[in-house]
């Protein structure tokens, strides 16, 4: 492609990622001010607690893992035409899935249960997801509703796994128990020796490579598209919408079904209470702020991880600012994001000269 | 039969005090998706308004006070989000779920700063909350009273409806859709305020984390099952009140021989929803240009 055309094309959108990032961390500072904190001792810690030793890093490399899945997992819904809010839902019931595969196949090869369990991890997260979209294609009602019920019900079905049916007794806290050592991802050479970042972060990022390639290379990959884009015109070329429908939530459902191997696998080798916690969510503005591109996805999960593992530290280390930071500059995020039409313009403008 | 008498009664007190935040937020939804504007912040409604309204209650020690001020923190937040879905153009979906996490967000730290811990208000003194739920069952019920006419018999509500089905004749008759939008929306995150309120002061004793418990999205649901109209949508919401009343009453209770797990019986209420929206095909109800902004209208 020509180059200029190129950046005719691409510089409002990426001019337009960057007003986001400004404002959203602007409007984060502003919060921090409201609360008597000084904004540059804020964004002090944030940086200082998410990249600044090599613990904080492997640690910001393990949170952006999860959220690397749940922003692909979007990411294929937007491209599909749907909003997929469901993400930590699918990431839940995927995790649950693996886990039950990875007790049952404990004495197998690895070779053998390895398989299994990715395998159960997809399974488990796309149909959570693909029940969503059987309702929103065939009962007309709307995918984000319909997945954020599926949400609590997911929730539901968490607690009843830590609390009841794989809880350890041995422990004090509600957990379940610990998979078999063969399930343990080995951990990556950055931080401390047991990890937290993992092999999952290089299976994450094959991932990613593996849905550019079927989004942009494949015909099913790009029958989705069509119906994202352009749903009239993919009826009219004979392709069953409904069925495309359903199909792309399984995908979505899918990709966030493996959110959980980082942790689950890689870090606590167990469910905890309170897994998931946002990640899924999370993933609705990391597809966002990456435009609905891989690349976009997976440095905008790093940026994102970094946030939530600098954020960790606003808990300890300022008196009225708390880890809802994240959420707080998400939300602002994705609201400037969404009201683009308004800067569009604006930006065209200033980008001609 | 004394002792069923004293359940069964039992039984619908919970239902009537669980539906009323639903109904609220049920109505918040109504005015907003009957403009044609699709509404799933009403979560956020109920969280900042619970929020508010137990936080102005605890300082000024009085529940009316408290809910005055819910009921404007609702209209604030409606009016932001009514602006940026209208005047913005941004899509209405993904706005609304922006203000859901702003809620999640926002509150934690606010309620930090305010009272030193991020999960909710201190507990309210019995002087600084409503000893009972009958104010919100007389506002459900009035409301529900004025909506129904509102929207049959009034320009506004005529206006309301017509930028719901069809704007591009309201335009036409020289009415400006995006003030007609705007007002409806704040006019139902005003009602929905209610409701938040009604969440912290009444049914509680003060705001805790995430209080609202998807309410905001169940009451969407009613919404849908009930096909935008006023009253079918609060017997649905009554149904959704109803189990989640009965959710409470079957915890700890053996159904069937079998002791069921509190983690699945409090799941029941979603699984209520979901099953509605799976069995009613409803889709032709809803107002023709809901979350469609006006300029795609124009280009058509």
């Amino acid at each position: 492609m020509n180059v200029s055309v190129w950046w005719k094309n691409s510089a409002p959108s990426m001019a337009m990622t960057l007003v986001a990032l400004i404002v959203g961390l602007g409007f984060g500072g502003l919060v921090a001010l409201a609360v008597g904190e000084n904004p540059a001792h804020v964004i002090g810690i944030l940086v200082r607690g998410s990249v600044g030793s090599s613990s904080a890093l492997a640690m910001t490399l393990f949170n952006a893992t999860p959220i690397i899945f749940t922003g692909l997992s979007v990411m294929w819904a937007f491209r599909a035409g749907l909003f997929n809010v469901g993400a930590e839902g699918q990431m839940i019931m995927g995790s649950l899935a693996m886990l039950s595969v990875a007790y049952a196949t404990g004495a197998a090869s690895p070779w053998l249960a390895w398989p299994c369990v990715l395998a159960a991890g997809f399974v488990g997260g796309g149909l959570w997801g693909a029940l969503a979209g059987w309702v929103k294609a065939y009962r007309g009602a709307h995918e984000v509703l319909v997945t954020i019920l599926l949400n609590f019900v997911a929730f539901g079905a968490i607690a009843f796994s830590v609390v009841t049916l794989y809880r350890d007794r041995a422990s004090q806290a509600p957990e379940t128990w610990a998979v078999a050592p063969m399930f343990h991802l080995p951990a990556l050479p950055v931080g401390t020796a047991h990890g937290p970042a993992n092999l999952s972060l290089l299976l994450a990022l094959t991932t990613s490579a593996l849905v550019a390639l079927a989004l942009w290379g494949s015909v099913f990959g790009f029958r989705q598209r069509l119906v994202g884009g352009a749903s009239e015109v993919a009826r009219w070329n004979g392709l069953n919408v409904n069925r495309h429908i359903v199909l792309a939530m399984f995908v979505a459902g899918g990709l966030a079904g493996w959110a959980g191997l980082s942790e689950v696998f890689g870090y606590t080798f167990r469910l905890r209470e309170g897994f998931a916690a946002g990640s899924g969510f999370m993933g609705i503005a990391v597809a966002l702020l990456g435009r609905n591109s891989c690349l976009g996805v997976v440095l905008s999960a790093l940026l994102f991880g970094a946030l939530q593992t600098g954020s960790l530290a606003l808990d300890i280390e300022t008196e009225g600012v708390t880890r809802e930071m994240t959420l707080v500059i998400q939300a602002a995020l994705i609201l400037t994001l969404a009201s683009e039409k308004v800067f569009r313009p604006f930006l065209g403008r200033v980008l001609r000269g | 039969l004394a002792a069923d008498a004293a359940f069964w009664s039992a039984l619908a007190l919970a239902t009537l005090r669980l539906s009323l935040p639903l109904i609220l937020a049920c109505f918040g939804g109504l005015m907003s998706e009957r403009a044609g504007v699709a509404n799933i912040a009403l979560e956020s409604y109920l969280l900042f308004s619970a929020f508010t309204a137990a936080t102005v209650a605890h300082f000024t020690l009085s529940p009316h006070v408290g809910l005055l001020a819910g009921v404007a923190a609702a209209g604030a937040v409606g009016w932001l989000f009514a602006t940026i879905c209208v005047y913005g153009r941004g899509d209405q979906i993904v706005v609304g779920m922006a203000f859901n996490f702003l809620a999640l967000g926002l509150i934690p730290i606010l309620c930090r700063a305010l009272f030193g811990v991020s999960g909710g208000t201190p507990a309210l003194p019995v002087e600084a909350r409503f000893g009972g739920i009958w104010l919100f069952a007389f506002l459900a019920l009035a409301y529900a009273v004025y909506v129904a006419w509102m929207l049959r018999q009034t320009p506004f509500g005529l206006r309301v409806h017509a930028a719901g089905e069809n704007p591009v004749a309201l335009l036409n008759q020289g009415v400006d859709v995006h003030r007609v939008r705007v007002l409806a929306i704040v006019q139902g995150a005003l009602i929905a305020g209610v409701g938040g309120a009604c969440l912290s002061l009444a049914l509680s004793s003060g705001y805790a984390r995430d209080m609202s418990a998807g309410r905001g999205f169940i009451a969407l649901a009613a919404l849908i099952f009930g096909g935008w109209r006023p009253l079918p949508a609060v017997l649905a919401c009554l149904a959704f009140g109803f189990t989640d009343a009965a959710q409470i009453q079957l915890q700890g209770r053996e159904i069937a021989g079998v002791k069921w797990p509190t983690t699945l019986i409090q799941t029941l209420p979603y699984l209520a929803a979901l099953t509605v929206l799976m069995f009613s095909r409803r889709r032709v109800l809803a107002p023709s240009a809901i979350n469609r902004d006006l300029e795609t209208f124009r280009s058509n």
